[in-house]
């Protein structure tokens, strides 16, 4: 198949871009996460 | 079933169902061959962006009049997509420009403009990152998300103006007698250029 180089590489870029913007969304979901749990504890104790 | 999981798999079964018809139901194009199968993530990509930007202008213009928290987390939410869907229409542009156009980049107005367009939205998202208190950092970034998207509207007005655009020259080229209205058929041609390549192969 003629170029298919061209189109590997931009099979490879698109989903490169969707697996970082994804990982990048589980990071910051996780942080978040965190400080709603540091959150509760703070309330709990300061109750 | 909960309905995120049922969502996202209903999307994840499009996606793997659309791109085996990319990749082996469609027809080879007669020029281009494999290359211009980008076409079936490369257009997408633009049409998502533009969709997520709307969304983040609705967003954005609703934050400024009602001030609700609500708002401004869905116009985030949809300029961190288009700028995701926008980054993919830059990277596959030039992989389908070589061996289209025998170059990867061309400063022309159309690419020029988006690519700066693509580095404001950067710096929105940049600029959410470097405000603290959320009150401030929604209303600022509410304003520069204004001026970012007002930005691509008037790029296309400068470009419609400029006949040596890259683009123009290889797909909306004008022919000789064709009038400027005529052009709106190209467009039209650009985004039927997936769908449509069966008219163009030799079976």
């Amino acid at each position: 198949m003629k170029n298919f180089e061209y189109l590997l590489a931009a099979w490879i870029a698109v989903w490169a871009v969707f697996f970082f913007y994804q990982i990048n969304l589980g990071r910051r979901f996780a942080k978040l996460r965190d400080e709603v749990e540091r959150l509760k504890q703070q309330i709990q104790l300061l109750s | 079933m909960k309905r995120p999981v049922l969502s996202t798999l209903v999307v994840t079964l499009l996606i793997c169902l659309s791109g085996y018809a990319a990749l082996f139901v469609a027809p080879d194009e007669r020029t281009m061959h494999a290359a211009q199968r980008i076409f079936y993530f490369h257009v997408p990509s633009w049409i998502a962006m533009f969709v997520a930007f709307l969304i983040a202008v609705i967003g954005n213009i609703a934050y400024l009049t009602t001030r609700s928290p609500k708002w401004d987390w869905l116009g985030v939410a949809g300029a961190e997509v288009g700028v995701a869907c926008c980054t993919i229409g830059l990277i596959t542009g030039p992989l389908w420009g070589k061996p289209a156009w025998g170059i990867w980049w061309t400063w022309d107005p159309r690419l020029t403009t988006t690519f700066i367009l693509w580095l404001l939205y950067i710096s929105y998202l940049l600029l959410r990152g470097m405000i603290e208190d959320s009150d401030r950092c929604a209303r600022m970034s509410a304003v520069f998300w204004g001026f970012c998207v007002y930005g691509r509207p008037i790029g296309l007005y400068v470009e419609s103006f400029m006949a040596d655009s890259a683009s123009r020259s290889c797909l909306l080229r004008r022919p000789q007698g064709r009038s400027r209205s005529e052009d709106g058929e190209s467009v039209a041609f650009v985004c039927d250029c997936g769908t449509g390549s069966r008219h163009r192969s030799p079976s």
